[in-house]
């Protein structure tokens, strides 16, 4: 089986990755400010 | 392999774990939307959360597989995502860095397959990876699951 095909997207998937993506940063950002305000603490 | 731990007191399943250099990663699985057929489709997050360059550390590797391999057997009805971040150019080498922390030990039934997503309007390849179970969805299914997402996104936007 192909590990890997290249398929065409259309705008709307370009928004939905940039969601996701923006989501992946948000996501880390509040970790990253959960731990430095001490509420967090990762190990 | 480096100790890992679920972390509390979060709404998703975070991982973490430190380094013998001190550098702390964490691993999570978001699952923003249940799309058809009751189907959960996770985003994997891997992240190092100290800026800079890092010290070559197979054990991350082999820790982030581990992670990832316990939380897909606890899970294995669901399929996983990793979408590459792009902000700074080097989506694909984490493309090619996700799939070789999956391949070090991959099973049998759960195969990973690369979909780069190229957008002509926008002259940009998302670089993305699934993980699925081969014996219960078919590729034509995940692409299917896939479109569903976005059109899920699309509507509600």
């Amino acid at each position: 089986m192909k590990n890997s095909v290249t398929i065409q997207g259309t705008k709307e998937a370009a928004k939905f990755f940039d969601r996701v993506i923006k989501e992946k940063r948000e996501r880390r950002d509040e970790i990253r400010q959960k731990i430095k305000s001490g509420e967090l603490k990762l190990s | 392999m480096y100790n890992y731990k679920l972390i509390e007191g979060i709404n998703y399943p975070l991982f973490s774990f430190k380094t013998n250099f001190n550098h702390i990663y964490q691993v999570s699985f978001n699952a923003p939307t249940l799309v058809s057929k009751d189907i959960t489709v996770y985003y994997i997050s891997v992240d190092c959360l100290d800026p800079g360059d890092k010290v070559k550390d197979i054990l991350v590797g082999e820790t982030v597989h581990c992670i990832i391999s316990d939380f897909i057997s606890e899970n294995s009805h669901c399929i996983f995502s990793y979408v590459c971040e792009d902000q700074d150019g080097k989506e694909l080498l984490r493309q090619r860095k996700f799939n070789g922390w999956y391949l070090l030990h991959c099973d049998k039934h759960h195969i990973l397959k690369n979909y780069d997503v190229y957008v002509e309007e926008y002259d940009t390849t998302y670089y993305t990876s699934i993980i699925f179970d081969s014996v219960i969805y078919s590729d034509e299914f995940i692409e299917e699951i896939y479109n569903t997402e976005i059109k899920e996104f699309t509507d509600k936007s």
